[in-house]
Parts: C-alpha cells; structure tokens; sequence
C-alpha cells in the first residue's frame, strides 16, 4: 500500500505562522468574545439608544441628534464637566508631584523600613470607596468631626460644614483622591526610579552635578514612561469619578451641583424619576469623546510612543 | 348526557371560570407568586407569614430581597428583558421612580377596579393612598402610615425651664430652643433642640412642611415651589436654621447623641422611634412623647416619613388574584396586630386600630400610650400631592439648598431657580 508519510514529515499540516495564528485565536478568542458581547456590542446599543428618546420602559423612537443638542446645550451638563475638569487638574496638580516626592524619598533612603512604608502608601489603594467616604464624612463632619474638635481645641473656627459646602468640594475631594491615590502612583515612580542605571548617578556625581541638576537632566526624562502613564491613567480615572461624590455627598443635591461629576450627572438622568436612557446614553457618548480627546492629547504631548521606542 | 346539556354544561363551566376570572378568586392552583421586596423588616413579616399565605391561596410564594439601591435597575432591567419580572414588588414610597401618571408609562398597573370594588382599601387613609396616586391612578397598597409624633428628653428641656408638652405652634417650640442651646461648651450648644442635615426638603424639614398645607406640586403635576404658601415656609425654615437649634442628623449615632443630652428632641416617624430605646433603659432621662406642634393654629398635628407599597407590575396577567394577595398581606387583620408588636409600625387600615395592642402604656415615655397617640394623629396626616416629577423636584430643591445655606442665594432666588428646575422636567 502507497502511504505519504514522507510528504506529512516533509510538509506539515499547518505551517509554523499559521499554528502560532490558531493558537493565539484559540488563547485569544474566549475574550474577544466576551469582548464583542460585552463591550462593542454594548457600545453599539449604547449608540443605537442615543440617537432615540428611550425612557423608563418605553425603548422609544429615532431622534437623530437631537439628544446630543439637547446634553450640549444643557449648562447642567457643563457644568458638570467644569466640576469634573476643575477636579481633575487640582487632583493631578497636588497628587502626581507628591507621588513623585514621596516615591524619590523611598528611592534614596537607606532604612530596613523602606518596605513597610512602601506599603502603607500603598494600603489606601485597597481600601473600599465605601469606607473611605465613611471615613472622610466621619472625620469632616460639621457637627462631630474630629477635625472641627482639633481646631476647636486649637481656637480655629470649628463649624466649617465640610462637606455641605459648595466651596469645599473640590478641595474635599482633592484630600480624598490624593489620600488614596498617592502611594499607587508612588509604586510606579518607584518602580521606574530603580530601574535607572545607578552608574549615571555616580558619574554625575563625578562630574560635580548639582543634586538638582541630576533631578532634571537624568531622573525626570528617566521616569517619562511613568509619568506618562501615571498622568493618562490619572486623568481617565479623575474624568470618571462617580463613587466618590456619590458616597461623600450623598444628598441628592450633590451639594448645590458643585459636586456632580459627569458621571454623575449621567447616573442622574438614566436613574432619575424620569429616567431618560436616550439622553442619558447621549451624555455618555459625549463625555466618551471628550475623554478620547483628552488622552489623545495628553499621549500626544507627553509621547508615549516615543518613549517607547 | 345529550348534546344540548353538554353544550349547557359547558356554557356554565365557561361562566364559571369568566368569574373567577375576573374577581381573581382565591385558588392560585398551586402556581408560584414571586414577590420583589426592598424592606428586610417586612421580608421577616412575610416569611413568618408565607404559609399562612401559600395556604390561602393555594402558591408557592417565592419573596426575594432586592437591595434598595439595585430594585429600580433590576426592575428596569429585567423588564425590558420581559423575563423574570416579578408578579408584586413591594417598593420605597419616598424616591418612588415606578409611577407615573400615565399608565402606559407606568412600571406598574393601576389598581383602580381593583380598589373600586374592594371592601377593604376604602379603610386605607386617604392621606396614605395619596402617596400612591398619581394622575388619578391608585398604582399600589400602603404597607404603613408612619405617623409623625415628636420625642423629647422631658428632664433636659425641664431644666432649661420648658414644658414641651405645652407648646402649641413650632414657632413657640423655636422660641423655647434657644434657651435650650444657651448652655454652651467650646462655643457649641450642648444641647440642641432638633436634627437636621441642612440637606433641603428631606428628614426634619419634609416632615415640617406638610403641615404648612403647602404643596410642591399642584393637582395637574405642575412645580410650585414660588407658591406664596412655600416661600412663606422655607423662609420661616432658614430663620429656624440660622438660629442654630439644629444638629446634624446623624443616622449612625442618632441613638447615642438621644443618650448623652446632646440631642433633645426629634421629629419621629414609627420605624424610627427605636432610636430612643438605649437613651430610656439607661435611665437618665425621662424621655415623654407627643403630637408633632402645629405649623399654624388649628393645623394639622402629623406627618409622614418614609414607607412602602405593593404593586404589580406592568403586564402581569391575573391582575385580580395577585391583588387579592397584596391586600390580604397588606390588611389582614389579625396580622396587623403582631406587625405593630414585632415593628412598632402602624398599618393603615384604621378599622384595625381598636384592638388592645395600640393601647399598651409604653415604659420608654412613662407609660404614654404611643400607639393611641400615632392613630389620634394618622388621623390627622395632611395629603401630599404625588406626581411624575415629584422626587425630581425634591432634588431639586435640595440642589440649591446646598447654595442657600452657604450664603450663595436668598430663599426667594433658590425658590426661584427651584421652580425652573423643576418646570424644566416637564418639557
């Protein structure tokens, strides 16, 4: 009988491009399943919904733009974006700088606590929003707080209402975020700053370079990458903020609206008595491009791919 | 048997089950009823109850538990799936977002027939049912009616020279607090006369303002918050405020503030008057309870805070019978004496409050009769105007509260952009 167990051995079934193709659709399919379903396909009802005036349980009828005109032409809706904007550059302002510091400090000193304090940063990162704003709301409080018992004790002005201020808000929040964030852009410092080659400090050193001249020309172009990183995923997170004022300001009032985030202002309309899908799904589509825009430009400007290559 | 009486037999059969059909009857043969509710405490009466229940009408009664803050969106969500939706939800009457005053918008069904022609829901207090009327609509049962009575700590307004129970208007109560937060320490009262989050029209305020006979909303669903009567109230409010009467209400040591004095009196539905309980057996003061003060002379002497509904939702067959289940949940009579002994909640069919349960002296306010007094005063509930934008519009309000009390706005500018606010909603 003629068998081809020679060409089998010769030429194999699947050339070697081909199985590594299989194989990455095999490892790769399960989620870009779950990603076509739960993603795109949400993405696309998402849109298909703002184009109509959906409400409650009514799926409702094709408006074309008319919700878009309608959320750009809100000032609720701006000013929800001014609230969201302004907190997310004083977020960034005070917590990336910080995180910075804080990360140089654990880089250069020599303590066998260097790890535990490494992680007691990190800790806040942990911890449920829940509690923190439990904890913050606590601790602010107007009429308990122990923060208005301390400056009452130390003859400061003790009724401030913290967090029943529209003034305070952003500054509230700002405390918050930084508190719990800090340490979580400290370890991508840090972890940046040990990867740079210790040789390069010492011929600085040689050299007679200032310590802050080490700190502008070796160390900061050093951690771009993570800088970059840090900033974009900052500023997504800051754009999204929603669980926070939801549980720190939790009256529907959401302080006077100066604490109602873009997200939060979408919860609102999708969730209100009223409950507009449509409009709502809008909102979100147009704070979707907005964020796009953001971070396009934020990569553009701090070139991530750049520091890439 | 000849064609004829089969033919006849059948006619009867299909009359027969045409009736039933109609009235719901009471045999649900053996089909399972799946029941939504938010309110872990009612979910311990309807447990307790289920066979009782399963018995009566021949189900298998499935209650579930839905977290307050996920029932609207699973509700939402598995409504417009159209599956798993379930035959009564029992859900919040405050931040109801389930009505609305066209049915076809409704998540539920109106029970309008139903209620007609029942001989138990004409017993239900109008001004509770009013919570669940919108546009003419009776959309649910009233499980409670969560009168509104004041609790006060008798010994610390004693001392300060004030018989609480003799004070006849709020403005006669506001009068007498500043004697009581004259007594200071760190330049803060020690005591104070009530709580309030500063948090516009919800807790101490929304009880308050029910009594002004002032509404948010009129008879066709329109705001109305520039309405001469509201302005009135919420000026007089912030006069109250800033005298500084009021303390936080603080929801985690609300008992513990009753306890140590700091807190000496409170507005109290009847799910909160608990909150007395630890302050009464340490014994250190003599707590008293009484009728809310009138906001004006001869006025209504009660509110209404918080509470719950049974409904069914929107394209539920066998409409009838399911009523007939919320109904026997909700009223039967006997049921309603233990609900009060295991609650403290009072129910709103008055034709249950003359057994003896609501007349037991109560040791928390020296023997005081709290039931007979939380039913002299459901007698008395004002009715509040329930509509499609009515929560919204509470929102909305409190939004620029917020602007209010920092000093941003005057009461009439914040009533102002209220009112636009709200109006807004309606286009």
């Amino acid at each position: 009988m003629e068998t081809n167990t020679g060409a089998i051995l010769t030429k194999p079934a699947l050339t070697k491009k081909k199985l590594e193709m299989v194989t990455a659709l095999y490892m790769a399919g399960p989620y870009v399943l779950l990603m076509l379903v739960f993603t795109i396909a949400v993405f696309v009802m998402g849109a298909m919904m703002s184009l109509t005036d959906a409400a409650r349980l009514d799926p409702g009828t094709f408006t074309g733009i008319q919700n878009y005109i309608d959320v750009i032409s809100n000032p609720k809706y701006w000013t929800s974006v001014w609230t969201t904007l302004q907190y997310t550059v004083f977020a960034m302002l005070v917590q990336i700088p910080i995180a910075f510091v804080l990360a140089y400090i654990l880089n250069n000193i020599k303590s066998r606590f260097r790890a535990v304090l490494r992680a007691s940063f990190f800790i806040p990162v942990l911890i449920n929003n829940v509690v923190i704003a439990l904890l913050f709301r606590m601790l602010f409080s107007g009429d308990y707080g122990i923060i208005n018992w301390a400056m009452g004790t130390m003859g400061l002005p003790n009724n401030t209402e913290w967090v029943k201020n529209p003034n305070l808000v952003i500054p509230m929040l700002v405390i918050v975020s930084s508190w719990q964030w800090m340490g979580f852009h400290a370890v991508y410092f840090l972890a940046n700053l040990q990867t740079i080659d210790r040789s390069l400090f010492e011929a600085a050193k040689l050299d007679g370079a200032s310590p802050l001249r080490v700190l502008f020309q070796i160390v900061f172009p050093m951690v771009r990458p993570a800088f970059t990183f840090v900033m974009i995923t900052s500023a997504i997170g800051c754009l999204q903020l929603f669980d926070l004022v939801f549980l720190l300001f939790p009256d529907a009032g959401y302080v006077g609206g100066t604490a109602r985030t873009i997200i939060a202002y979408i919860y609102d309309e999708a969730f209100s008595q009223q409950a507009r899908f449509g409009y709502a799904s809008a909102a979100g589509f147009v704070s979707f491009f907005m964020i796009l825009i953001v971070s396009l430009f934020q990569l553009r400007f701090l070139g991530l791919g750049k520091a890439e290559e | 048997m000849n064609t004829k009486g089969a033919i006849l037999l059948c006619a009867l059969l299909a009359v027969v089950f045409a009736f039933t059909a109609c009235d719901g009857g009471t045999d649900g043969g053996g089909r399972t009823v799946t029941m939504w509710s938010f309110a872990p405490n009612n979910v311990v009466e309807w447990k307790a109850r289920q066979a009782d229940i399963e018995k009566k009408f021949n189900i298998k009664l499935v209650i579930e538990e839905v977290a307050q803050n996920a029932f609207f969106q699973k509700l939402q969500a598995n409504m417009t799936a159209g599956t798993d939706v379930p035959d009564i939800i029992e859900w919040m009457i405050e931040n109801n977002r389930v009505l609305d005053a066209n049915p076809a918008k409704s998540y539920v069904q109106p029970l309008d027939d139903f209620v007609k022609s029942s001989s138990v829901f004409p017993k239900v207090l109008p001004g509770r049912a009013a919570w669940v009327t919108y546009g003419g609509h009776t959309y649910g049962l009233p499980h409670d009616v969560h009168p509104v009575v004041l609790i006060y700590n008798d010994t610390i307004w004693k001392s300060v020279g004030v018989d609480v129970a003799t004070l006849k208007t709020w403005d006669e109560f506001f009068a007498a607090s500043k004697k009581l937060i004259a007594q200071q320490s760190g330049g803060k009262p020690l005591h104070y006369a009530l709580p309030y989050a500063k948090n516009g029209l919800q807790s101490s305020m929304f009880m308050i303002w029910q009594q002004t006979g002032s509404q948010i909303l009129d008879a066709s669903g329109k705001p109305t918050f520039t309405d001469p009567k509201f302005v009135e109230f919420a000026k007089k409010w912030q006069t109250w405020v800033d005298s500084g009467v009021f303390t936080d209400w603080d929801w985690g040591q609300f008992g513990a503030l009753l306890a140590n004095g700091t807190l000496c009196s409170f507005t109290s539905p009847d799910w909160w008057v608990g909150q007395v309980d630890t302050a009464a057996k340490e014994g250190k003061y003599q707590f008293r309870v009484r009728a809310l003060p009138e906001y004006y002379a001869g006025g209504p002497k009660s509110a209404s805070w918080g509470g719950s509904f049974m409904a069914i939702p929107r394209g539920k067959d066998n409409a009838a019978f399911l009523y007939k289940i919320m109904e026997y949940m909700q009223y039967d009579k006997s049921s309603i004496a233990t609900r009060f002994k295991d609650t403290g909640m009072l129910t709103p069919m008055s034709e249950a409050w003359d057994t003896d349960v609501f007349k037991q002296a109560d040791a928390r306010f020296g023997g005081q009769k709290l039931g007979e007094l939380q039913i002299s005063v459901a007698k008395d509930m004002p009715k509040v105007v329930s509509g499609n934008i009515f929560w919204d519009a509470i929102n909305d309000y409190t939004e620029q509260y917020a602007q209010l009390n920092a000093g941003k706005l005057t009461v009439e500018q914040a009533l102002q952009k209220t009112q636009e606010a709200a109006a807004a909603r309606l286009k």
